[in-house]
């Protein structure tokens, strides 16, 4: 995968997160807090979320040669953690920006919070992360459905049939 | 992650899964779990993702499309064979891709009849990618149905083929 493909892959994870989080956070923090079931990863749409969030953090932070022990506080709201959100995403905007072509041959070494030592390639984890956000967004869009009906699609043809004009938002 | 890595990770996960499913017998495949996934039962599910991959590789390869293929299979069994043929062309395919080929833009019509193009690179990260998002919901199926299924994350992919976890 070029680099460029590789940026528009994060393009794409930012907007569909963005894109799904506001459809939770027009339904109210109640709903949003609500647990819907135990046959999701997360039982609600605000610990889904808080699930993509702090893992893309604990990324960032082992891309970066430092491997973290815990995961930060949930935030008491939806709408905080779409703040902290905006941070967060123009952390990994500068990180992105900072790489160069052969970056993503670069091994990293790291630890799970569980203290398990894994060696992967750059490029294998960058992949990995906006995989893991579709991976969840995907019970995202059914825990939406169960609770107010099908979400607007995310997928990545659809993003740029959008962001080139072929499509309407 | 090259094509043909991306591609061998998306064989690996999709018969992951379609594996688990399969031990539970064709019953358990066939059965209705819930209107709140795109597709309702777990054989209809692996079927829209043999059907899904199988229109975008003829799209790749400029042929004319129409309905996604496989909504009629009424097996597990014979969900294998047709996948099994389509995952040898697939992957005959991508191997062959050369780099230059990734910035081809490819012209399609999706199954409504409207027209788009996008260059080929994205549409084979799509494909993996909607695979994922499929993938996702049949370990919620399956959690409902016999438990979590084994992860197919791609880390998860990579730590097993380099041998840094043994499943």
């Amino acid at each position: 995968m070029s680099f460029t493909a590789l940026r528009t892959l994060y393009d794409h994870h930012w907007w569909a997160t963005r894109t799904l989080l506001d459809t939770a956070a027009r339904l109210g923090e109640t709903k949003a807090a609500q647990s819907i079931g135990h046959q999701f990863s997360e039982p609600s749409l605000k610990r889904m979320f808080f699930h993509i969030f702090g893992v893309d953090g604990l990324w960032l932070a082992r891309w970066q040669g430092v491997s973290p022990t815990s995961i930060p506080d949930e935030p008491l709201t939806l709408a905080e953690l779409g703040e902290r959100w905006v941070t967060l995403e123009r952390e990994q905007k500068t990180f992105l920006d900072g790489l160069r072509e052969a970056d993503v041959e670069r091994v990293i070494n790291y630890r799970l919070l569980s203290g398990k030592a894994y060696r992967q390639p750059l490029g294998l984890l960058l992949h990995h992360v906006p995989d893991h956000g579709t991976h969840h967004r995907s019970e995202i869009a059914t825990m939406l459905t169960m609770v107010s009906g099908s979400p607007p699609g995310t997928g990545l043809a659809r993003f740029i049939a959008i962001r080139s004009g072929q499509e309407q938002p | 992650m090259t094509p043909v890595e991306l591609y061998a990770y998306h064989r690996w996960a999709n018969r992951r899964l379609f594996d688990v499913a399969s031990a539970l017998g064709e019953e358990a495949c066939g059965r209705d779990v819930g209107a709140q996934f795109s597709f309702p039962a777990l054989r209809r599910m692996f079927a829209h993702l043999y059907g899904a991959d199988a229109v975008w590789l003829a799209r790749w390869r400029g042929e004319p499309t129409g309905a996604l293929p496989g909504a009629d299979i009424a097996t597990m069994a014979a969900l294998r064979t047709e996948w099994d043929a389509l995952v040898a062309a697939q992957q005959a395919w991508v191997e062959a891709l050369r780099p230059v080929d990734l910035g081809r833009e490819i012209h399609y019509k999706d199954t409504a009849g409207n027209p788009y193009h996008t260059p080929l690179g994205i549409l084979l990260t799509h494909v993996a990618g909607h695979g994922n998002h499929h993938r996702s919901e049949i370990a919620t199926m399956l959690t409902m149905v016999s438990g979590p299924p084994p992860d197919t994350g791609v880390v998860v992919w990579h730590r097993t083929v380099t041998g840094q976890l043994r499943q």
